[in-house]
C-alpha cells in the first residue's frame, strides 16, 4: 500500500525544523526560503499550517506541465519533476492550489517535495508528528479517530447536565 | 558558511551603515553571539558612559550555530551598558529573529548614536537601511510587528521591537519578538528607546553553508533524539517551564509575599496542569523540539479576549507567589500585559512584590501610591501598577527606574526589603536552602540572575561520582551543602557563556540533566558547521575568556567584590516553612565568603575578584581593548 | 504494624495516576523500593522505569524525594508520615 504525507496542523508547534532540515538535506545549506516545506503562520492567532506538495492522485501540476516533466515515481508514489525536461515555465507553481511547488530563490528552478526517496527528512525531524508519512489505511484511521474524539467531546457536553 | 556573515555598524545619528567581515580570529576567540557581543561591549563602549546617552552602543549578535535544526539554535544576544545596573547589559532572546538576521547576511549589528525621529532598522539580504518609525511609535510590541509586516507585505518578516515601556525609557524595558520571546533583562529595550529605535526588522533568503552538511544533519537528529528522550524534556514539552513550580513550591523553594514565605500554601491553581483550560497547544522557537510554551486564550473577564503565549515559571512567581495572587488567570493577564508593554516580567514582579511589603510595613502609604491599595493578592493593583510602570505614571514612575532609584526615593529602610543584587531583581526562587544558587546570583555579571550559572542539577541529589565526573572535582550531592559549590558555579558560568555564544538553548545543555549536550557535543556541531576544531579545554577557555572580559567591564565601571553580595535577609531571616530540608535555612556568612574566595580562585581572579596578570595573559586579554572589529 | 506515607505525584506521574496526592499504608519495615514496586504494579508506564533496572537505583532522569531530600538508593526504610514526592528532575529556573 502506498504511503503519503499526512499533515496534522493541530500538532505543529511552528519550530520550522522541517524547513531547515529539508533545505539542509536537498540543497546542503540551511535556508528556509529554499525548503520544499513551509510553515505558514498566523502568529497573532496561533495558527501554524504546514504547506507542502500533497502528491495528488490527479496532479494539476502534471496536467498543466507543457513538457510532461512531472511524473509519478513508481517506487515512492511521489509526484516528481524531471529536471532534464523541465523548462522552468512555472505553470505548476501558478496552478497548484496548495502551493506545493515553488521557485528556488537561488537557482530559479522549481522546488517541489520528492518524498526524499521514501524517507522524508521533514517527517524524521518532526517530533510533534505534525508531519507523518503513513500508509493510506493508517491515515484513514487517524482521521476517523480524530473525528470520533470530537464527536465524543460533543456527546459528553450534551450528556453533562 | 558563517565566514560570509558580516558585521554592520549602523550610526543612527547620521544613518550611515558600514559593513565588514568578521575576522576568523574573532570566531576562534569568542565564537559569536554573547562572546563577540562582550568583546564589542568592552571595546566600543567607553568607561563610565551614561547608558542613556548616544554614546552607549547597542550590540545584536546571533550565536555561531544559529539556524541549524537542533537544540533551539535560535538564540540572539543583545548587549549594551545596562541602564538598570550600570554593569554589563546583556540579554538573550529566542524565537525567529536571530536566524532571520543571519539568513539576511548578518551575524552582528553595532548600533551607535541616536536618531532624531523614531526609526527602525531594516535588514534584507545584505542590505541595511534606517527607516522612519513615526507610525510605529506608541504601538505595543505585538502591533508593531504586525505593522512592519504589513509595510513590507511579507508575513515572514521577523522583528525585535520595543513597546511603550521602551519608548518611555523604563530602565527594565525589554526587547521582544513574536508573541512571547523577550530579551528580558538589564533594560536593553530602554537603550533602544533612548536611541529612538523602535525596531530592528529582518528578512533573509541567503544560503547558510556548512563544512559538512550531511554529517551536521545527522548529528542534529542525534542531538534532538537525545534531548526528547529525557523525562525533563517530555515534561517541558507538555507543560512548559511551569512544571518547575510543582517541584519547588511543594518543597518550599519559592519566594512568596516578596520574601516573607518560601511556599505559596494554597497555590494549587498555579500548578501547570491548569493551563490546559486555556491552551490550544504549545509553540516552539526556531529549531527547537521541546516547545516549552503554551498558546493560550482567555475568553472571559475584563481583559478578554486575550491570545498570548506562555506563561513561564517566572510569571508564576512574578505575578503569583511573590505578590500572593493565587489564580492562574491573574498570571495569564499579567503575562500578556508586560509582554504587550515590553517590560521585564521578573523585574516588574520583583518591584511590585517589594512595594507590597513596604505598604504592609507602612513604609509607603496611600498618599505615596496615589490611592493604589497595594495589599497582598490585589490583582487589580498588580495590573494597574504594570500599566503605570510602562507609562511612567503615578507610583509606577517611582518604580520605573528600578530598585536603586526607588530605594533612594523611598528611603526609610526600604533597601532591606529589596531582593536584588547589583540593582537587578532576583528571580522568585528562594536560594536560602541552596548555597550554590545563592553564590550564582551574587556573582552573576549582570546582576541577580539565574541564567548566568544556575546548576539545576544540584537539586537532584545525584551520586557524587556523577558530579565528580561532570565538574572534574569534588562536589557534594547535598544541595544544602557548601562543599564544591563554587566549582559548580564556576563551571556552569563557563558552560553558559559558551552556550550563549553558539546560540543554542540553555535548557538543552547541562541545566536539567547531566547527560545533556555540552563541550564534546558542541565541539562536534561546531566542527561540522564551520570546520573549526575545539577541544573541551579550549571551549572552556573561551567561556573563561568571555566571563573574565565581562568581569573586566564591571571592574572598569566600579563594581568590586563588595557587589558580589546577597541581600541581608538571606543571612538573617530563616526560611519559615517547607519540607525539613528547606525549612529554617539561612546562608552562612562565613561559608558564603569562603565560597566566594574559592570561586575567584577557580576563575584565576584575586581575592578582590580582579583577574590576575597571569590569567589575563593566559586568556589573551592582557592587551584589551584591541579593537579588532 | 503499619505506617502511613503521603505520596505526591507531579508531571507525567500525576497524569498517569490521575491524582496528585495519595495516602498510602505500608508495613512498618517497608522500604522506598517496596513502595515504588507497588506503584509500578498499579500504574505501570513511566512508573515502571523509576528504578533503573541495570543499577537498581533511582533512575537519573527521575526525582524521588523523601521529605524534600532526593533519594538515589531506594533501600531506605519509610517512616510514619513521610512525604514521598515523585517527579521529573527539573528545577531551579
Amino acid at each position: 500500500m502506498r504511503k503519503f504525507l499526512f499533515l496534522d496542523p493541530e500538532k505543529c508547534t511552528g519550530c520550522r525544523i522541517c524547513e531547515t532540515a529539508c533545505s539542509l538535506h536537498h540543497e546542503k545549506v540551511c535556508n528556509p526560503a529554499r525548503a520544499r516545506v513551509h510553515i505558514a503562520k498566523w502568529e497573532t492567532s496561533g495558527l501554524y499550517i504546514p504547506v507542502v506538495c500533497l502528491h495528488c492522485e490527479t496532479p494539476i501540476c502534471e496536467e498543466v506541465c507543457p513538457v510532461r516533466a512531472i511524473k509519478r515515481d513508481a517506487k515512492t508514489g511521489a509526484v516528481v519533476i524531471d529536471y532534464d525536461l523541465c523548462v522552468g515555465c512555472r505553470l505548476c507553481v501558478l496552478y497548484c492550489p496548495f502551493a506545493g511547488a515553488g521557485i528556488d530563490t537561488v537557482t530559479g528552478k522549481i522546488l517541489k517535495c520528492d518524498l526524499c526517496d521514501g524517507d522524508p527528512v521533514c517527517v524524521r525531524f518532526c517530533d510533534p508528528r505534525a508531519l507523518q508519512y503513513v500508509k493510506s489505511s493508517r491515515a484513514n484511521m487517524m482521521k476517523m479517530r480524530k473525528a470520533a474524539e470530537k464527536f465524543s467531546e460533543l456527546m459528553q457536553k450534551l450528556l453533562t447536565p | 558558511m558563517v565566514w560570509n556573515r558580516r558585521i554592520a555598524y549602523v550610526d543612527l545619528s547620521t544613518r550611515k551603515v558600514v559593513q565588514s567581515d568578521i575576522p576568523k580570529t574573532m570566531r576562534q576567540l569568542y565564537l559569536g553571539g554573547r562572546g563577540i557581543d562582550m568583546y564589542l561591549l568592552y571595546n566600543h563602549v567607553k568607561p563610565k558612559v551614561d547608558p542613556l546617552s548616544s554614546e552607549n552602543t547597542l550590540f545584536i549578535g546571533i550565536g555561531l550555530l544559529g539556524g541549524i535544526p537542533c537544540l533551539g539554535a535560535s538564540r540572539c544576544d543583545i548587549a549594551a551598558r545596562s541602564p538598570l545596573t550600570g554593569a554589563v547589559g546583556d540579554s538573550n532572546i529566542g524565537g525567529f529573529f536571530g536566524p532571520e538576521l543571519r539568513f539576511a547576511g548578518f551575524d552582528h549589528l553595532v548600533i551607535t548614536g541616536k536618531s532624531k525621529e523614531p526609526a527602525y532598522i531594516w535588514v534584507q539580504d545584505r542590505e541595511i537601511e534606517v527607516k522612519d518609525a513615526t507610525h510605529l511609535w506608541g504601538k505595543d510590541t505585538i502591533e508593531t510587528q504586525t505593522v512592519i509586516r504589513q509595510d513590507h507585505g511579507d508575513d515572514d518578516v521577523k522583528s525585535l521591537v520595543i513597546g511603550v515601556a521602551g519608548e518611555n525609557m523604563v530602565r527594565f524595558a525589554n526587547v521582544r519578538t513574536g508573541l512571547k520571546n523577550s530579551a528580558g533583562r538589564t533594560g536593553m529595550g530602554c537603550v533602544m528607546g533612548s536611541k529612538n529605535l523602535k525596531a530592528v526588522a529582518a528578512r533573509g533568503t541567503m544560503d547558510l553553508e556548512f563544512a559538512k552538511p550531511e554529517r551536521l544533519l545527522d548529528y542534529c537528529k542525534e542531538m534532538n533524539d537525545m534531548i526528547i528522550g529525557t523525562r525533563w524534556a517530555k515534561a517541558q514539552s507538555r507543560w512548559g517551564t511551569m512544571i518547575i513550580f510543582s517541584n519547588t513550591n511543594t518543597t518550599g523553594l519559592i519566594r512568596t509575599k516578596n520574601f516573607q514565605l518560601n511556599r505559596l500554601e494554597d497555590g494549587r491553581d498555579l500548578e501547570p496542569e491548569n493551563i490546559d483550560r486555556y491552551s490550544i497547544g504549545t509553540s516552539g522557537c526556531y529549531g527547537c523540539i521541546v516547545h516549552c510554551r503554551h498558546r493560550y486564550v482567555l475568553e472571559e473577564g475584563p481583559y478578554a479576549p486575550i491570545f498570548a503565549e506562555g506563561p513561564e515559571y517566572t510569571s508564576l512567581g512574578a505575578f503569583g507567589t511573590m505578590v500572593n495572587c493565587k489564580k492562574m488567570e491573574t498570571i495569564l493577564v499579567a503575562n500578556h500585559l508586560v509582554n504587550k508593554y515590553g517590560i521585564d516580567t521578573l523585574e516588574t514582579g520583583g518591584l511590585i512584590a517589594w512595594a507590597m511589603e513596604l505598604y504592609e510595613k507602612g513604609i509607603i502609604n496611600d498618599k505615596m501610591t496615589g490611592g493604589l491599595k497595594l495589599n497582598w493578592g490585589n490583582e487589580e493593583a498588580v495590573f494597574e501598577l504594570i500599566r503605570q510602570i510602562a507609562a511612567r505614571e503615578g507610583f509606577g514612575n517611582v518604580l520605573a527606574n528600578g530598585f536603586r532609584d526607588a530605594i533612594a526615593k523611598i528611603g526609610n529602610n526600604s533597601a532591606y526589603y529589596a531582593i536584588q543584587v547589583k540593582g537587578m531583581s532576583n528571580l522568585h526562587s528562594d536560594e536560602r536552602p541552596t548555597p550554590s544558587f545563592a553564590l550564582g546570583i551574587a556573582t552573576s555579571t549582570r546582576g541577580s540572575d539565574h541564567l548566568r550559572s544556575r546548576p539545576a542539577v544540584d537539586m537532584y541529589g545525584l551520586p557524587e561520582e556523577v558530579l565528580q565526573e561532570l565538574y572534574e572535582g569534588p562536589v557534594s550531592s547535598d544541595y544544602t551543602s557548601y562543599d564544591g559549590k563554587s566549582r559548580m558555579i564556576w563551571w556552569q558560568e563557563l558552560l553558559y557563556a559558551v552556550t550563549d555564544s553558539i546560540g543554542t538553548c540553555k535548557f538543552q545543555t547541562v541545566f536539567c540533566a547531566v547527560h545533556a549536550p555540552k563541550w564534546n557535543e558542541f565541539s562536534k556541531l561546531i566542527q561540522y558547521a564551520t570546520d573549526m576544531r575545539f577541544t573541551k579545554t579550549q571551549l572552556m577557555q573561551i567561556g573563561e575568556r568571555i566571563y573574565t572580559l565581562e568581569r573586566m567591564f564591571n571592574l572598569r565601571e566600579g563594581f568590586t567584590r563588595k557587589d558580589d553580595r546577597l541581600p541581608e535577609r538571606y543571612f538573617k531571616e530563616p526560611t519559615p516553612i517547607g519540607f525539613p530540608i528547606a525549612k529554617g535555612k539561612t546562608i552562612d556568612r562565613e561559608k558564603f565568603e569562603a565560597m566566594l574566595d574559592e570561586y575567584y580562585s577557580l576563575h584565576g581572579w584575586n581575592k578582590n575578584g580582579v583577574p590576575t596578570k597571569k590569567t589575563l595573559t593566559k586568556l589573551g586579554l592582557n592587551k584589551e581593548p584591541t579593537h579588532l572589529i | 504494624m503499619t505506617v502511613h506515607v503521603k505520596i505526591l505525584l507531579h508531571a507525567m506521574f500525576k497524569e498517569i495516576a490521575g491524582q496528585r496526592e495519595i495516602l498510602h499504608e505500608v508495613n512498618a519495615n517497608s522500604t522506598l523500593r517496596d513502595l515504588l514496586d507497588v506503584l509500578a504494579q498499579k500504574y505501570r508506564k513511566e512508573f515502571n522505569s523509576i528504578i533503573n533496572s541495570k543499577t537498581g537505583q533511582v533512575s537519573l532522569d527521575t526525582l524521588v524525594l523523601v521529605n524534600g531530600k532526593s533519594i538515589r538508593d531506594p533501600d531506605v526504610q519509610l517512616q510514619d508520615s513521610d512525604v514521598v514526592m515523585i517527579t521529573v528532575p527539573i528545577g531551579g529556573g
